[in-house]
This record gives structure tokens, sequence and C-alpha cells, in this order.
């Protein structure tokens, strides 16, 4: 499954279209050739950082079709003028390490970072190793995934999409925030003060409220 | 190895866990005082304004630096629990801004007296070690 995941930021004086903006997305995304599912949402500020205002996050069984999606009569005709005047944030990516249980309502969580240009290898394999023990510790996390972008957009450079799924913000606040594998192993490749600082400070975080999982494509 | 009396295990447990940070500095030869000035002097102040406890800083030679030799320098902090963590961790400039980039700045004006450095967090162990 190939995943294509957008951040829309409105200028200060189009904040109060929000909803507008996504009940078209919603409407012109359905129709949209393509797609498996489609998920629109507005992004909660709680936990935000660097966060814009709407996030899309679409599930294509190929990135060709992912392609095709952005090339489709319907998205120049109803997406494009839908989005004119919004700063876009996107990033493309194969799930190809995640763990996803379908489950009812909650919040999804993604984080998106880059390393550093000229990082050493294998101190960024340490970080997604490191990673990778967080869904084993912290049970709240009920679906995860870490994955390599194959495509960003925007005016920056987006290599991991790192994303979860919890029963509620609790569980992100909470437990994934206080598990020593975060503060003591993990975190040290954020940490400017540890030598294995690996990952550029601007990261963006985004949560959403869901009504299911939507991690699985829509299965 | 001696470990902490129980009955102290005991009145700690109903209290944060204190999170110890110990940076451990290897330092080139006859750089010894260079990097003890800095850190004390563009290291210290910041990190006591984030909430860091200095416990204790010891070296290697110990007691007098040998010019001759490469040294190592310890320095234990403490913090209050995940929060104490997270605050240090997190810590923001007056002006809001983020403050890894002076963090990062310390640490890179020192590398080229350094031969290598590690910072691990560290806690008390498991009551059934």
């Amino acid at each position: 499954m190939f995943v294509s995941l957008r951040m829309f930021t409105l200028p200060e004086d189009r904040v109060h279209e929000q909803e507008t903006i996504i009940t078209a997305l919603r409407g012109a995304a359905a129709r949209l050739p393509g797609a498996l599912s489609s998920w629109i949402s507005p992004i909660c500020s709680a936990a935000a950082i660097n966060a814009g205002h709407i996030i899309w996050r679409m599930c294509h069984a190929s990135e060709t079709d992912a392609q095709a999606a952005t090339a489709s009569t319907q998205w120049l005709e109803s997406i494009a003028p839908a989005i004119e005047g919004l700063a876009l944030t996107g990033a493309g990516y194969r799930m190809s390490r995640s763990n996803v249980s379908p489950a009812g309502p909650g919040i999804w969580r993604a984080l998106l970072f880059s390393c550093f240009a000229q990082s050493d290898p294998a101190t960024v394999r340490e970080l997604e190793e490191k990673t990778l023990l967080l869904p084993k510790y912290v049970p709240e996390i009920r679906s995860w995934g870490l994955n390599r972008t194959a495509w960003s957009e925007g005016a920056r450079r987006i290599e991991y999409v790192w994303e979860q799924e919890y029963d509620s913000i609790d569980g992100l606040t909470g437990p994934y925030m206080d598990t020593p594998v975060h503060w003591g192993i993990v975190d040290a490749h954020f940490d400017a003060d540890c030598p294995e600082y690996v990952v550029d400070p601007h990261l963006i975080q985004m949560v959403g409220e869901i009504d299911r999982t939507i991690m699985d494509g829509g299965q | 190895m001696s470990t902490r009396p129980k009955m102290e295990q005991s009145v700690l447990s109903d209290k944060a866990q204190r999170i110890l940070i110990l940076d451990e500095i290897d330092v080139k030869p006859g750089m010894t005082a260079h990097v003890r000035k800095a850190y004390r002097t563009e290291y210290l102040p910041g990190a006591q304004a984030r909430g860091m406890v200095l416990e204790a800083a010891w070296q290697h030679p110990p007691a007098i630096d040998i010019p001759e030799l490469p040294a190592t320098l310890f320095y234990l902090w403490s913090v209050e629990g995940e929060a104490g963590w997270w605050k240090q961790r997190l810590s923001r400039k007056p002006d809001g801004s983020d403050e890894r980039e002076d963090k990062h700045g310390f640490w890179q004006s020192i590398a080229p007296m350094t031969l290598g450095r590690k910072r691990r967090m560290l806690t008390d162990q498991p009551e059934d070690s």
C-alpha cells in the first residue's frame, strides 16, 4: 500500500474557510481515481508542532495509482481549485514497516522529520531500530508505521513519516512521552545535547481525531 | 556494589523517579583545562536554567591534569522525573525559539578539543536486581 499525505496551511485571512475547504475536498476525494481510501480532517491544535490546518491521508494500491490520482481530470477540476492559495506540505511513502490493528475511535498522530544531510548511515539505522522499539513498550500505540518517503513536497524535505494511532491523545501525551525507551534511548537522535543527534530540528507533528482506524487503507 | 538502603528506596518511590544524566567527554592531551572551563562557563549556566542540577563532576586521570595523556571528564546531572527530563530537553530561549541550535553550537565548539563523548540517561536499578 502507498500513502500520500498532505497538510494544508491556510493564510491567516482564510482560516475561517477551513470547514468549507474540508467539505469540498471530501466530496471531490470520494470520486478520485486511484484512491483506496481518503481521510481528511482538521488538525487538532493540541500537540501540534509546525502543523497547518488540514490533513489529507490517502491510501493507494501503488505509487503509480497515487500519481494517477493527482494527474486525473477530477483532481484538476475539483481538488486544484479547492486548494488554490493554500500552503502545501506533503509526502508519499510505501507502508513497508507498519503494524495496523483495526480499532474504533481515537486519534492519529504523525511526526514528519528528516535527518541532516551527510548523516552517518549507521546512526540513522540506529534511529530507525530504536524507534521501532516504541510500539513494543507502549501498548497504547494500537497501530503504527515508520516509513521513508518516496517523495515530499513543500518548503522542506521530509524523509520519514512516523505515525501511530491511539485510543485518545492521553496515550501520546502520557505513556508515549513517559516511557524510558523514549526519553532514555530514542530521543538521543533528536537531542542536540547527545552525540547521536541526527534529526533536523524542524519537525512537523500532526494529530487528528479518527472514527476508526485509518491506517488500514479502508480494508 | 552497594545499593540504596531499602527504607530510602520506599520513601523515594512515592515521588517522581530521579533521572540522572551522565556526560562523559574524552579530551585530547593538553586540553583538559580548556574543556573544563568551557563546560563550566558556557554549558553549565544554561543547563541549570533548564532545571538540571549538577550532582558531581569527576575526571580521569584523577586529581591532576597530565598534558601528555588524554583525559575523561564526567558530569553527573539530575532532573526530577520525566517532567523534569522533558523540561530540559524541550527548553526554549526567552524569545520562544528552539534552544537546540545553542546546545549543538556548544558541543561543536568543544569538538576540536575532544576525542569523543557520550551522554547517557540513568536511573536507580529496578528493585528485583
